[in-house]
């Protein structure tokens, strides 16, 4: 029997068709000499790993059935129980289950920087929090809080992408976008342009249909702050095109919302507006339908943003 | 992504096959060791690992493909093809399959799924049969599980692709409305993969998937009280997953089996016709808001004959 691991094998498979040299693929996660004993079946890759180069490559494994031994599955198993208890916005579990996480893992990057990632993710729903109960008395808390959570981003993503890239286009792994994009969400940084260079590249990159919306949905924002309403459109429409065959309605309603309020800074002075503005209430309806379905209290928002549009019908 | 744990894996597909700890370890490693594997005591190396997996006739690969193929291509067409599916466009999805069937390689995981991805599609297009339908699925779940027939899926760790054939199969059960069987082959798929081999959340769209095909079901058989519990089940499920699949789908059963309690004038319901209304417009404006145009006209049609009225939306 030829021993020889199929992840590796797949790896150097992807990394030619991309025609991706081994020193940008493992930058920042490990040594081209590992990469190239990986590739070979030498040395069996640690899972986390094999997840990061794959994704790099715009493989996400969801593809693929892995097998995994009990400690690694113990990994996969303990974030899944993490994501959900911050999916219910229930801060204790995940604190403490992310304490648990911490204890099993050995010092390595990739899960350190999965710790630092989550832990900001926890500051921020507190800070969001903190933001819904809106007393005064909070505010030095939430700076500090803000300030904490930005510095663990900075750290995460400094755990795997240098400083200075010495290549042209950065690759980047699920966990690295992720966190690219939440700081973007925060801080507004400008580091959205490297982010769609990458998800650009890969025609077939199967995380596009995650990432994609959100990335369109920043970019339109930012256009609109400077009242490029035209252009912010077009990148709604391209958003809107993805997240309808996407398997999660995530980014939709604020998608649909920020369409008719680009819709309506577009024609609202021209003659036009008044059958434009169907089309405007059009998206405000699905904006509606979509949070109050996710019982999202910024249902009320678009209501009231629509009928200010009617009201002038 | 699927992932299953090793241990738990070797366990089942024993149990499955009826073999002991001593016959599946003969040769390989001590009884203690295995019992140690499938306890999850132990990781075993990949040398033990292959041959317990080839004992047990499984592959032996930790990772593989539920399509490779040496053309990246084929990474866009299924894509493509999912997203047809999807919004319902089958005679698309069928040009691509028939693409695909001439592009992927011959592992038994690429042509499992290809062969099963049409056979759902002819039976869709009304070309063959339910049954005749029925029976292709049987012939390609057998490519990987020996004798379905006889195996519990109740504890069967069923794989991506064993998992969508078992759910075309429910499909040709309902399509010739036999739902009894349809029920009884998702209720023992769903408590399976419930039961703990895999985790992440595909499982969780499989899950929804599964749930809307039972209350489907259900209602279809007329049992509209399990019908409606379900979808409520379902829906608070892709509420917390932010999950859009058959999410209009799930609205739909949820009024149909509502309106027909209503026409039964059962005295005890805790919802009025009202609330009917409301689901199925709900049904309308998501399916238009996630842009699934074929199945917007579908509901617009299915609220007019309801209601006698254009759908209005405020």
């Amino acid at each position: 029997m030829i021993e020889r691991s199929k992840l590796g094998e797949l790896i150097f498979f992807c990394r030619k068709i991309q025609k991706v040299s081994q020193y940008d693929l493992c930058s920042g996660l490990c040594s081209v000499s590992t990469l190239s004993r990986m590739e070979h079946g030498e040395i069996d890759i640690p899972i986390l790993l094999a997840q990061a180069l794959l994704q790099r490559l715009g493989v996400d494994i969801d593809r693929f059935e892995l097998l995994l031994g009990e400690q690694e599955y113990k990994y996969f198993a303990q974030r899944q129980i993490i994501e959900d208890a911050l999916h219910r916005e229930d801060i204790l579990q995940a604190e403490q289950e992310l304490v648990r996480y911490q204890e099993m893992m050995a010092q390595e990057k990739l899960h350190q920087q999965y710790v630092k990632f989550l832990n900001a993710k926890l500051l921020i729903l507190k800070l969001s929090k903190l933001e819904a109960q809106g007393r005064n008395h909070t505010k030095k808390e939430q700076k500090s809080l803000a300030a904490s959570a930005e510095q663990l981003l900075k750290e995460a993503l400094e755990l795997t992408i240098l400083e200075s890239p010495k290549q042209k286009h950065v690759l980047l792994s699920k966990t690295e976008i992720e966190i690219l994009m939440t700081a973007v969400q925060q801080y507004g940084l400008e580091k959205i342009v490297c982010v769609e260079e990458f998800v650009n590249k890969y025609e077939s990159l199967e995380l596009k249909e995650k990432i994609y919306p959100l990335i369109k949905l920043q970019k339109a924002k930012r256009l609109l702050d400077r009242e490029k309403s035209e252009e912010a459109l077009a990148e709604l429409r391209e958003g809107m095109a993805i997240a309808e065959i996407s398997m999660s309605y995530l980014y939709c309603a604020e998608l649909h919302f920020l369409y008719a309020k680009a819709l309506q800074m577009q024609w609202q002075e021209k003659p036009q507006w008044k059958q434009i503005q169907k089309e405007c209430i059009e998206h405000c309806k699905a904006a509606y339908y979509l949070y109050e379905f996710d019982g999202d209290c910024r249902k009320k928002e678009v209501e009231q943003w629509g009928c200010t549009v009617l009201g002038n019908l | 992504m699927g992932v299953y744990c090793a241990g738990e894996l070797i366990k089942r597909y024993r149990e499955a096959q009826r073999l002991t700890q001593e016959q599946l370890s003969e040769g390989i490693c001590s009884v203690e060791t295995l019992s140690r594997f499938e306890n999850g005591h132990q990781t075993p190396g990949r040398h033990i690992y292959q041959q317990l997996m080839g004992r047990l006739g499984k592959n032996t690969e930790r990772a593989y493909a539920v399509v490779c193929g040496r053309n990246i291509k084929i990474s866009d067409l299924i894509a493509e093809y999912q997203a047809c599916r999807w919004r319902l466009e089958y005679e698309e999805a069928d040009t691509i399959i028939k693409k695909l069937e001439s592009l992927v390689d011959d592992s038994t995981t690429s042509r499992q799924y290809v062969l099963a991805q049409s056979a759902a599609l002819d039976m869709h297009l009304l070309r063959i049969s339910p049954q005749e339908a029925r029976k292709q699925l049987l012939e390609v779940l057998k490519l990987t599980i020996s004798e379905p027939e006889r195996q519990d899926f109740n504890r069967y760790p069923l794989m991506a692709n064993e998992l969508s054939i078992l759910y075309h199969i429910a499909n040709t059960y309902l399509a010739e409305d036999q739902f009894d069987a349809g029920i009884k082959l998702l209720e023992a798929v769903l408590q399976g993969i419930k039961s703990g081999y895999r985790g992440t959340e595909v499982y969780h769209y499989k899950e929804i998937m599964i749930m809307e095909r039972l209350a489907h079901m259900y209602g279809r058989m007329g049992d509209y009280h399990k019908a409606i519990a379900l979808a409520e089940q379902a829906l608070s499920l892709c509420r917390q997953q932010k999950c859009s699949v058959r999410l209009p789908q799930l609205l739909q059963t949820m009024a149909w089996s509502m309106e027909q309690l209503l026409q039964q004038e059962e005295k005890t319901l805790d919802f009025t016709w009202k609330d009917c209304k409301k689901v199925l417009r709900q049904a309308y404006c998501l399916a238009s808001a996630l842009g699934q145009k074929h199945y917007t006209e579908i509901l617009k049609n299915r609220y007019l004959e309801s209601f006698g009225e254009e759908v209005s939306v405020v």
